[in-house]
């Protein structure tokens, strides 16, 4: 039934795309929480009111978002290339996605994650720093425990921006659905494939949409 | 214990500056528990903060068991902050933590190890009365038992110094009663200092020993509680001690206005602030002197310092030995306000 009614549809292709878009969504969004979170408390600590008010500092950290923000993410690809093979040694496949994957939203998620920290209770921050508190402490202990929902939605958002990221990369030979829906659909002008991957990658989307919306929710004591 | 010198603290609001903390000098003893009262806005928050320096002071000098805090290190004063136990009016508990852990986070601040830190907080859990809660969070607690984390969670590191912000103004009259139990508990079993502020009479009536009465970042009075608020010397001190009285009052007031005027003698009304002054004051007056005192209605309190409150009575005789008995009373510190 399949064959009849997705003649061009190649399990085996399917099967080989499905695990590069997860490998660069797994991947890019473990990347993008490592260095959002970094850039978030950059942001939060340094800003005005904040830990280590920094002004100066501060505004390097913001320029530097806010640029790569302001980015479309397929011209970052693009302008990203010299450095991902410097990086990684080549400009294709789901490795050589990775670099600009990671560089496009960490920015995106940094801010949230600094927005999730101004949610924070001052009262609570400031109950740590009468217990003789040191920085480090206030920030696993304190911040980060006390935005974990918000942290987590964050993220979840970010996941399904980078699952159409990957879609984009794959367009220009990074692999993944998105690479065999553009090559194999477009180009041959076989839609049944087009259509097929469509429905993975909502797939996988809603996927992601669940298991974020439950830990969130499993994690908010409030 | 605690010495502060010409302590100040100045806010610059654009052009003009605040003194939320003026020139203070205060010494606290160890063991005591000590309040400062006053209205909004006359820098009792700022005050405490500067005592674990939240604040950094502008001027001035904190000696706390000799070691003078203004001049400590960052690390440093980590380390003595841990020695400081803080509680707050809205509680600041981590709602991500657990009772137990709540509890548990100054002692992980503190390294200490984790068999002994489960030991110590059970402990604690015991004495605040919150056996059975361990393992609620924060949003499952009424502000009372919130509270008493909070309370707990302060005491953890043995502090030797507890700060109480407001303590008590988020909770009702009967939650409020129970906190300040559990304070005053722990101050005699533990014999830590306290120092507390309010804005409620009533809870330096009930707990504190010594008291400083706050306006305008300085401090206007000093002194024993039950001294203070039986010679109150400043207008903002007689607002306090009329505080005890008020709620009753308009039923009194009401009272008067409905009764028809006796024939002879007058209504008054009678204002008690502790001290020596006792309620056998009444019976004495009567006797010494030719008239009836009839109550018509009272609201007295007895507590270690005295009787506290107000009665309405008819003082019953010729205007001459009314006139007498109104001057006998005031003399021995009862405010009397006739109708
Ligand atoms: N961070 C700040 N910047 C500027 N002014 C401040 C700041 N904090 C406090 N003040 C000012 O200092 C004064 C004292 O404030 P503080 O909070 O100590 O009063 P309080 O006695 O605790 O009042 P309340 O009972 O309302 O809490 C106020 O006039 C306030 O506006
Ligand atoms: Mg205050």
């Amino acid at each position: 039934m399949l064959y009849e009614w997705f003649p061009n549809v190649r399990l085996e292709d399917l099967w080989t795309a499905t695990y590069e878009t997860l490998y660069m969504t797994i991947i890019s969004v473990i990347g993008t929480l490592i260095f959002g979170i970094i850039l978030g408390l950059l942001l939060f600590l340094t800003g005005k009111g904040g830990l280590k008010e920094n002004p100066f500092f501060h505004f390097i950290v913001a320029s530097f978002v806010n640029i790569f923000r302001a980015i479309p993410f397929i011209i970052l690809i693009l302008l990203l290339f010299p450095f991902t093979e410097f990086l990684v040694g080549t400009i294709r496949g789901p490795k050589a996605a990775l670099p600009a994957l990671i560089i496009g939203a960490s920015p995106f998620y940094g801010r949230m994650v600094e927005i999730a920290l101004k949610e924070v209770d001052k009262g609570v921050i400031e109950a740590a720093q009468a217990m003789g508190a040191s920085l480090n402490t206030i920030i696993f202990k304190v911040l980060l425990p006390e935005s974990m929902p918000a942290l987590v939605s964050g993220i979840t958002v970010t996941a399904i921006a980078l699952i159409g990221y990957t879609a984009m990369a794959g367009v220009i030979g990074a692999g993944g659905l998105g690479d065999l829906a553009y090559m194999k659909g477009f180009q041959r002008w076989d839609f049944d494939v087009v259509f097929v991957c469509t429905v993975l990658i909502v797939l996988i989307v809603f996927l992601f949409q669940f298991i974020g919306d439950l830990i969130s929710r499993t994690l908010d004591k409030r | 214990m605690i010495e502060i010198r010409q302590l100040s603290k100045h806010y610059k609001n654009g052009s003009n500056e605040v003194h939320a903390v003026n020139d203070l000098n205060i010494n606290i003893k160890k063991g005591e528990i000590f309040g400062v009262i006053g209205f909004s806005g006359a820098g009792k928050s700022t005050f405490i903060r500067l005592l674990n320096r939240l604040e950094e002071p502008s001027t001035g000098r904190i000696v706390l068991n000799e070691k003078d805090m203004t001049t400590l290190s960052s690390r440093e004063l980590r380390k003595t902050r841990q020695k400081i136990g803080m509680i707050f009016q809205h509680f600041h508990l981590l709602w991500s933590r657990t009772v137990f852990e709540n509890i548990s986070l100054p002692l992980e601040i503190a390294k200490v190890p984790k068999r002994e830190r489960k030991q110590r907080v059970q402990r604690l859990i015991d004495l605040v009365g919150l056996s059975g809660k361990e393992n609620s969070y924060p949003s499952q607690l009424s502000g009372g038992q919130k509270q008493r984390v909070g309370i707990a969670r302060a005491l953890a590191n043995h502090p030797e110094v507890l700060l109480c912000d407001e303590p008590t103004s988020a909770l009702d009259p009967q939650t409020t009663d129970d906190i300040l139990e559990l304070l005053v508990d722990i101050n005699k079993k533990l014999g830590i200092t306290i120092v507390l502020i309010t804005h409620e009479m009533h809870v330096i009536q009930k707990i504190c020993h010594r008291v400083a009465v706050m306006e305008n970042g300085s401090i206007i009075e000093e002194g024993k509680a039950k001294d203070v608020f039986q010679n109150p010397v400043k207008q903002t001190t007689r607002r306090f001690v009329q505080q005890l009285a008020r709620p009753h009052e308009s039923e009194e007031d009401y009272l008067s206005e409905q009764m028809e005027r006796p024939e002879k003698g007058k209504i008054a009304r009678l204002r008690f602030f502790g001290g020596d002054v006792s309620g056998t004051m009444i019976s004495e007056t009567a006797k010494t002197f030719d008239i009836q005192i009839n109550l018509l209605k009272a609201h007295l309190s007895q507590d270690e310092s005295g009787v506290f409150g107000s009665m309405m009575v008819h003082l019953d005789g010729t205007d001459n030995e009314v006139e007498k008995a109104i001057e006998y009373l005031t003399d021995s510190g009862i405010d009397v306000e006739v109708k």
